[in-house]
């Protein structure tokens, strides 16, 4: 009988033990994804303060805006600064929605307005992978805003400027060009940059991808439309995917600043296929003619 | 697009400007003396100084250009020679910090004022290209293509590192 009662017990404990490898493999392919949705996303280079060796997803890296200054906070997994007393509902409504586990409206800044996009899959493996990270007991910042903009006019703000919808699919086009659009407009948020704002600090969605000339830190953040003149309509493929890859640009320059920055963090990660498929989206990013960088205009005349 | 063939002399003229204006620096100042108004020299001065190593950073992104031409066969063999070429990148790159004299940015210049804060962090990466420039350089003497192909890479590498913390992308 004791035997028996011993036997069963350690059945149940190597079932026990079974299950928990087999979730923990599980859980690492997730995490593996989630690393990789990591990057793509592009959430290192706002939360993470490299320039002044801050620790991985600790923020305390400083945005200078038309609005004020605001501050990345901690997303690492500590329980008081971080988000390691999240749930994952939590994590999911502050993508989808915009809002914090206290129900505090964020500023767009952060860019839920891109994020709201992602498949709920790769929240999922998103959240499972931030929550692998180190915990770094770092209170994040308060933002430093201008006396007239307030945390309740984000409620505003969201009704005439956005509406949280996953990314879905659009018929007729190719699968290359629809997983390109959902890496570029729901991950990579190259619109943040590269798509020029109105007064109230929203995408103007009619200059989609035009080139900004008030970009962060006053930055001119190319235009990266078809438009062969003003954009990048005359790059080939071969020299987008070296782009990616190592950040070169057709006529032999190296990018600099914070696309630097994207490149190393974000797009030389991407998967040949997935980088393929951005270069799919891109060439199909319709032509408008804008001017960003007078460099374009002396070149041509080379 | 220039021609290789024009692109090369104008690297050529560019190595002959750059050995000149390295001459130069000590007597230029004699000239200097005659005209007067010191307060208002040093803005001109920037400008030339981020003019003048512009020409040379295109120089460089342009004899990448070429080897890259060379090395893939878009472009005949006897078109040009990589070695040479390499060693342009070589010679062009063997004293970067001389030419960001402090302060020497303008509104045109995309040079980050933080280059002159953050000075050693500077230095270091520059001589990192210098060091690259000369390796890419001692393997395409050597003449093997991978292994330039290699190295060339290594040398983007570098330039982007600096690029990255220095430079505005505007």
């Amino acid at each position: 009988m004791h035997i028996t009662r011993k036997l069963l017990s350690l059945a149940a404990s190597s079932v026990l033990l079974w299950n928990t490898a087999s979730f923990a493999v599980d859980d690492a392919e997730l995490r593996k994804k989630g690393e990789y949705i990591f990057h793509l996303a592009g959430c290192m280079g706002c939360h993470t303060d490299t320039k002044n060796k801050g620790a991985l997803l600790a923020g305390g890296l400083s945005f200078n805006t038309p609005f004020g200054k605001f501050y990345s906070p901690n997303i690492t997994p500590d329980p008081v600064h971080g988000i390691g007393k999240w749930t994952e509902a939590d994590f999911i409504k502050a993508l989808r929605e915009g809002v914090s586990p206290q129900g505090k409206q964020y500023y767009p800044v952060f860019p839920y307005t891109a994020y709201s996009q992602m498949q709920l899959g790769d929240i999922k493996a998103l959240w499972a992978y931030l929550h692998s990270i180190s915990a770094v007991a770092q209170p994040s910042k308060e933002h430093e805003l201008s006396w007239y903009v307030f945390r309740v006019s984000n409620r505003g703000w969201k009704m005439l400027y956005f509406t949280s919808k996953e990314w879905e699919n659009i018929a007729g086009k190719s699968a290359a060009w629809n997983r390109g659009a959902y890496i570029a407009n729901a991950l990579a948020h190259c619109g943040e940059c590269h798509t020029p704002r109105n007064m109230f600090g929203a995408l103007k969605t009619s200059q989609h991808y035009a080139g900004n000339l008030a970009g962060p830190e006053g930055a001119k953040v190319p235009n990266i439309t078809h438009d062969v003149e003003t954009g990048i309509g005359g790059w080939k493929k071969d020299e987008l995917l070296a782009f990616f890859s190592e950040g070169a640009t057709p006529d032999g320059d190296y990018t600099g600043g914070l696309m630097a920055e994207v490149v190393d963090n974000s797009l030389k990660y991407l998967s040949k296929e997935d980088a393929e498929a951005l270069v799919s989206y891109l060439a199909e990013v319709p032509a408008i003619s804008n001017v960003i960088k007078s460099k374009e205009k002396k070149r041509r005349s080379d | 697009m220039l021609n290789i063939a024009s692109k090369l002399s104008l690297a050529a003229l560019l190595v002959g400007t750059i050995n000149t204006a390295f001459a130069a620096t000590t007597p230029a100042a004699a000239p200097a003396a005659a005209t007067p108004a010191p307060a208002t020299t040093a803005a001109p001065a920037a400008e030339d100084i981020a003019k003048y190593r512009h020409h040379i950073m295109e120089t460089l992104g342009n004899m990448k250009t070429t080897i890259e031409f060379l090395l893939k066969g878009k472009v005949a063999a006897n078109a040009g020679s990589i070695a040479d070429q390499a060693k342009v990148m070589a010679m062009l790159t063997k004293n970067i910090p001389a030419m960001f004299p402090k302060g020497s940015t303008t509104h045109k210049s995309d040079a980050m004022p933080v280059i002159w804060e953050k000075w050693a962090d500077f230095e270091k990466l520059a001589q990192d290209v210098a060091t690259k420039a000369d390796t890419l350089a001692k393997v395409a003497v050597a003449g093997n293509a991978a292994d330039t192909e290699a190295k060339l890479k290594d040398l983007g590498a570098a330039c982007k590192a600096c690029h990255k913390d220095f430079r505005k992308d505007n």
